[in-house]
């Protein structure tokens, strides 16, 4: 046997891993953020989704016209080109437009509107509007983007009664983004806390609820909404339509949340920290607001992301099928009603372009929620 | 028998039994009896090796000793101020007040117990803080202590649990596990999860916090070697039930329950071929299951040495006359083998 | 029975050496992530012959799996890349280069289970929980020899009965959840010999048994190695289980081989400072109860970026009396040993203990 003695047996050294991996140093969230940035796709998603928000919001500053502002004359007009190159063939350095000229097609004898040459209208930066606006407190009469009148803007055109396509799509964007917002939180503050409550307390209550839930998912959902909103006094404002909208969405939405909340904490209790905790001392209120909640937090979010395109696809459905939001108010939804029409949409196919809009929207929400799903394992491919 | 006033801990026909439900009614159809009847005390300073293989209800009698199960039956004593307290059927709140504080629990997985959102120094305060024991500034300190005390340093405090190796995962386990200066803790396999090089590290560190504050440890593990070296008594459990207990060498150098003598010798040694024992016994058949034991002897169906009376008879658990004690018909008569009696290797041809 | 035992490594080809199986030369093998490439599998070499068991150990994630999933092409492709090195694999007539089959080529496909066959330490990953035992075995039979189903079922039972399964004609019809650990271990073996293969891939195949089952599924192995003629390729990280049952042993350590020889020469003469610290650390059972064990100082560095020298140089008593910066190679000591530590060569002679 030659079992050498170490020359120097050096004490047991400390040894983290350190500095040699910069996630060694970082936090949980910290560890997402930086696992959830290196997903391409994630972080495409999370950013058009900024955008998209940052445009929809102060949708009194960013649409070029106020709400349900009718322009008379100018009925039906096709998108607008933005161009860089004067008649004259010289490069512009600022973009414009051309003001638009009424004629009949000699055929048909339909309205068309044709550039004008002749009226060369420059966009500009924070034009005024003809009337004042007020948007949380903040009272201004600039538009974000316009042209100087009597020129006029139809980014997307205009539809039947002369209203810019672009500013309602951005009015219609607040309210349709924010229905899934409001109505994803709703879904999440309920779900999460019977999610909690059934995995923690278990037994015959979580039996109970385990039931309900089953029931209540089993309903089929589309039928169920428009029973519910059918049921939405006539006599309610806009604002009470609003809320009751997102009530009836998440109505169905937590379930499945608290499902997720349930199982994360039923699984999140066999962690020997949980263990842990309970022999040193911790109350129920401890393990649950230290230990379990944190726990499922990254769960909910992800789960929550991944919630929100179905309501906005809920409340897009119900306001064309005219049971949600209702005009004066206009959502996607709203929007897309004028589009039912087949013939309508081959005479005018820039009615379609909510579509546009609500696909970015729905995808964004799904790429940003897949790559946050990936983040949040915190042992996943380290 | 020990001077009863050096016990720390002792139970008595502890049970734990668990109901398995089925169905959408969820109606009981069996009863796994996890603890069977546990008779077992440890003495204050001591170690208790408890060994056995694995769902054999190791890791179940450690959590109802410190009352994270509910027994279904027998009773729990635990010294607290000098004074055994029957700690079977206190409220987890007036355990909380009372008894928490002075025991305390290492787990096999030490990933899993720690919460990977919490900083180290969250993790290792978590005790200090439910017990108001410290805060602030001592806070910080007290955690700044315990990490040096298990070998890393006060820095690693501000860092995550991912950002460190199993063993030293392990170390902050431990020093949550002191925080409160409990004296009793039950190590549930504290080295299975970690890599050979770095479990003697544990181990050590496990032996010398026992001479420095006097600990008392119930040491959990599968593999009779570690226990071996670690425990000054060895339980040896089999289908929720202790089948021998005794001195550690007494116990590894002549077995006297046949379960014991084969875990001794299924042990695969690590040494060269010449110098392997030549006796191997291999026991047949798979350990059954704990919601229907066999009827007389539990180790029966797999028993090489069974006999009629082993069917019809529940052996009981009584001293022999090597000093242990055995629950086995044939305690006494069997010539058993165990392992580093000739005190060279292990038992050779 | 005796005959893989005669065979050991250091018999130079005199008399009746065994065929060569497979032979592993100067393997590279690396998985790609954000952190950089983790170098699992770091120029290893080694030959398996017909009728030895093959250990291999080392600590967790030191690439003993990469490399066993190597041998089948089962490493998954991307993150994993093989980035040199051959593995050929001599049959009776011909000899295949798998490092350079494609990923799931009809060529893999023929190897996978006819030639070399694998058993995971898990086996209930490896059996589909919704086929029958019988169904799952009679499949593989159908795809590689030309029976009928009858057949193939009544070499189904056949096989159960040979490694071991009480009641065989029963078993065959029940679902892998109804079996215990150590029958669901059996029958992975079953699996893994229906196609006689040649080799038989071992991966920690006992880590998550009992040690009274661990006894009997070692022993199976071990009786149809010796039956049958198979070269087995054991990989575990309990030195008493190669001490058990390998012919030859390989010790790794951050994807290196370090040390290779027979069984009774590493457990008589470990030379390799890691093999020693290693076998030192194991409590032993001659040692005096609750005395300090001997230990390794730190833990396994991680993959990402290696030390430049020796592999073990961090942790190495030694590392002050030779050059741990300059890499060292794998030298012969005795017939059969190999070491990779420069305290084995001619200049460093000195600083041995
Ligand atoms: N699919 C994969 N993707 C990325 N890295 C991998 C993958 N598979 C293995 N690795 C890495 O390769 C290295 C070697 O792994 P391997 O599984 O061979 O270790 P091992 O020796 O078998 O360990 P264990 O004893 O834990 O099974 C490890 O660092 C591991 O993280
Ligand atoms: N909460 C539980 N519910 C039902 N059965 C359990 C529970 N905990 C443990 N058991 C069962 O009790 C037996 C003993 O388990 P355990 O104490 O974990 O064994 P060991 O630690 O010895 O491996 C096993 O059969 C296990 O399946
Ligand atoms: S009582 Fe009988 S069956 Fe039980 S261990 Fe003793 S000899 Fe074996
Ligand atoms: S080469 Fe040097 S550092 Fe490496 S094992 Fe040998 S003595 Fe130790
Ligand atoms: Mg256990
Ligand atoms: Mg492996």
């Amino acid at each position: 046997m030659a079992h050498p003695e170490p020359a120097n047996p050096r004490e047991e050294a400390a040894h983290v891993p350190s500095g040699k991996t910069e996630a060694a140093a970082y936090s949980y969230w910290g560890l997402i953020w930086w696992r959830y940035k290196r997903n391409r796709i994630g972080v495409v998603g999370g950013i058009a989704l900024l955008l998209l928000y940052a445009l929809v919001l102060p949708a009194e500053l960013t649409a070029p016209y106020p709400l349900n502002e009718r322009h008379t004359g100018f009925l039906d007009v096709p998108p607008q080109f933005i161009r860089f190159i004067s008649p004259d063939g010289r490069f512009s350095p600022r973009p414009f437009v051309y003001g638009l000229k009424q004629e009949r097609d000699p055929e048909t004898l339909r309205r068309l509107y044709v550039p004008n040459e002749e009226e060369i209208y420059p966009l500009r930066l924070f034009v005024p509007g003809e009337e004042s606006w007020t948007f949380l407190g903040l009272t201004w009469d600039r538009h974000l983007l316009g042209v100087e009148s009597p020129g006029k803007l139809f980014l997307l055109g205009t539809d039947t009664q002369g209203r810019d396509l672009f500013s309602q799509l951005l009015y219609g964007g607040r309210i349709s983004l924010t229905v899934g917002l409001v109505g994803v939180a709703l879904s999440l503050v309920l779900g999460g806390i019977v999610g909690l409550i059934s995995g923690y307390l278990g037994g015959i209550v979580d039996d109970l609820i385990q039931r309900g839930i089953e029931v209540m998912i089993s309903f089929p959902s589309i039928p169920l909404w428009i029973a519910l909103s059918a049921a939405i006094p006539a006599e309610w404002n806009s604002i009470q339509v609003f809320f009751g909208i997102t009530v009836i969405l998440s109505s169905i939405g937590w379930g499945g949340l608290a499902r997720v909340v349930r199982g994360m904490t039923l699984s999140l209790q066999n962690e020997d920290y949980v263990k842990a905790g309970r022999i040193n001392g911790a109350t129920t209120w401890w393990i649950v607001t230290r230990h379990l909640f944190p726990g499922t937090l990254s769960y909910m979010i992800v789960a929550a992301t991944l919630a929100i395109p179905g309501m906005i696809l809920g409340e897009t459905a119900l306001s064309f099928l005219g049971l949600g939001i209702q005009p004066p108010m206009v959502s996607w939804g709203v929007l897309l009603k004028q589009a039912q029409d087949i013939t309508v949409l081959a005479h005018k196919p820039w009615l379609i372009a909510p579509v546009f809009f609500l696909t970015v929207a729905v995808l964004s929400f799904n790429f940003l929620g897949d790559g946050l799903r990936d983040a949040a394992d915190p042992f996943s491919g380290q | 028998m020990p001077d009863p006033d050096d016990i720390l801990l002792a139970t008595e026909d502890l049970r734990t039994h668990f109901a398995v439900r089925r169905g959408l009614l969820r109606r009981q159809v069996a009863t796994v009896r996890a603890v069977d009847g546990i008779d077992l005390s440890i003495k204050g300073g001591e170690t208790l090796g408890l060994v056995g293989e694995s769902g054999c209800g190791k890791s179940t009698l450690g959590r109802t000793i410190t009352r994270l199960e509910h027994p279904t039956g027998g009773s729990v004593g635990f010294r607290v101020d000098n004074q055994m307290l029957d700690i079977t059927n206190l409220s987890q709140n007036h355990l909380r007040r009372h008894v928490r504080r002075h025991m305390n629990m290492i787990f096999q997985d030490p990933l899993s117990s720690l919460n990977a959102r919490m900083s180290v120094k969250s993790v290792i305060a978590e005790p200090l803080v439910l017990h108001r024991a410290a805060r602030g500034k001592e806070l910080e300190d007290r955690v700044a202590q315990l990490l040096t005390t298990v070998g890393l340093q006060p820095h690693h405090m501000q860092r995550f649990p991912h950002a460190f190796s199993g063993g030293q995962r392990q170390r902050i386990a431990i020093a949550r596990a002191l925080a409160l200066q409990p004296r009793f803790i039950v190590c549930d396999e504290p080295v299975s999860a970690l890599d050979a090089s770095v479990r003697a590290q544990i181990l050590n560190l496990l032996m010398q916090l026992q001479q420095q504050f006097g600990l008392t440890y119930l040491f959990i593990s599968h593999d009779l070697a570690v226990v071996r070296h670690v425990s000054d008594r060895i339980a040896v459990m089999y289908l929720g039930q202790i089948v021998e207990r005794g001195p550690t060498v007494a116990i590894c150098q002549t077995p006297q329950h046949p379960y014991t003598e084969a875990l001794l010798s299924a042990i695969p040694m690590p040494v060269a071929r010449h110098e392997r024992r030549s006796k191997r016994i291999v026991l047949t058949g798979d350990v059954p299951n704990p919601a229907s034991p066999p009827p007389g002897c539990r180790f029966a169906p797999r028993c090489p040495y069974r006999q009629q009376i082993c069917d019809e008879e529940i052996p009981e658990l009584k001293p022999t006359r090597q000093g242990h004690t055995a629950a086995c018909h044939f305690a006494d008569e069997l010539e058993l083998v165990g392992i580093g009696k000739t005190g060279a290797q292990p038992t050779t041809a | 029975m005796e005959h893989s035992r005669v065979h050991n490594t250091n018999n130079n080809g005199r008399g009746g050496q065994p065929r060569l199986v497979l032979e592993v030369e100067d393997l590279y093998v690396s998985f790609g992530g954000y952190r950089g490439r983790t170098r699992a599998v770091n120029g290893v070499s080694f030959q398996i012959h017909q009728g030895e068991i093959l250990g291999i150990v080392g600590e967790s994630g030191c690439g003993k799996s990469v490399t066993a999933l190597s041998l089948l092409k089962l490493v998954p492709m991307p993150p994993g890349r093989i980035d040199g090195g051959t593995i050929s694999l001599h049959t009776d007539d011909t000899t295949v280069d798998v490092t350079a089959l494609a990923q799931d080529s009809r060529e893999i496909r023929a190897i996978r289970g006819r030639q070399i066959s694998m058993i995971f330490q898990e086996p209930m990953r490896s059996l589909h929980p919704m086929f029958s035992i019988g169904d799952q075995i009679v499949e593989i039979l159908l795809q590689h020899f030309a029976m009928n189903r009858r057949q193939a079922l009544d070499k189904a039972v056949a096989l159960l009965e040979r490694v071991g399964l009480p009641e065989p004609a029963r078993v065959v019809h029940e679902f892998p959840h109804q079996l215990s650990g150590g029958m669901r271990q059996r029958v992975m073996i079953a699996i893994a010999l229906a196609c006689e293969p040649q080799l038989l891939v071992a991966d920690e195949p006992t880590t998550a048994l009992d040690v009274t089952i661990q006894a009997q599924i070692l022993e199976l192995l071990q009786a149809l190695q010796a039956e049958m003629g198979l070269a087995v390729m054991l990989i575990t990280h309990d030195m008493g289980v190669v001490a058990e049952i390998a012919d030859r042993v390989i010790v790794m350590y951050l994807g290196e081989i370090v040390e290779t020889a027979s069984v009774d020469q590493l457990f008589t003469n470990p030379q390799h400072p890691y093999t020693q610290g290693l076998l030192r650390s194991i409590p032993n059972w001659t040692d005096q109860p609750k005395t300090p064990l001997h230990s390794l100082a730190g833990a396994v560095p991680e993959l990402l970026d290696l030390p430049a020298g020796c592999v073990f140089v961090e942790r190495c008593p030694f590392a002050d009396k030779v050059p741990g910066l300059r890499k060292p190679s794998l030298i012969e000591t005795e017939p059969g040993h190999f070491v990779k530590c420069w305290l084995y060569t001619e200049e460093f002679v000195h600083a041995r203990p």
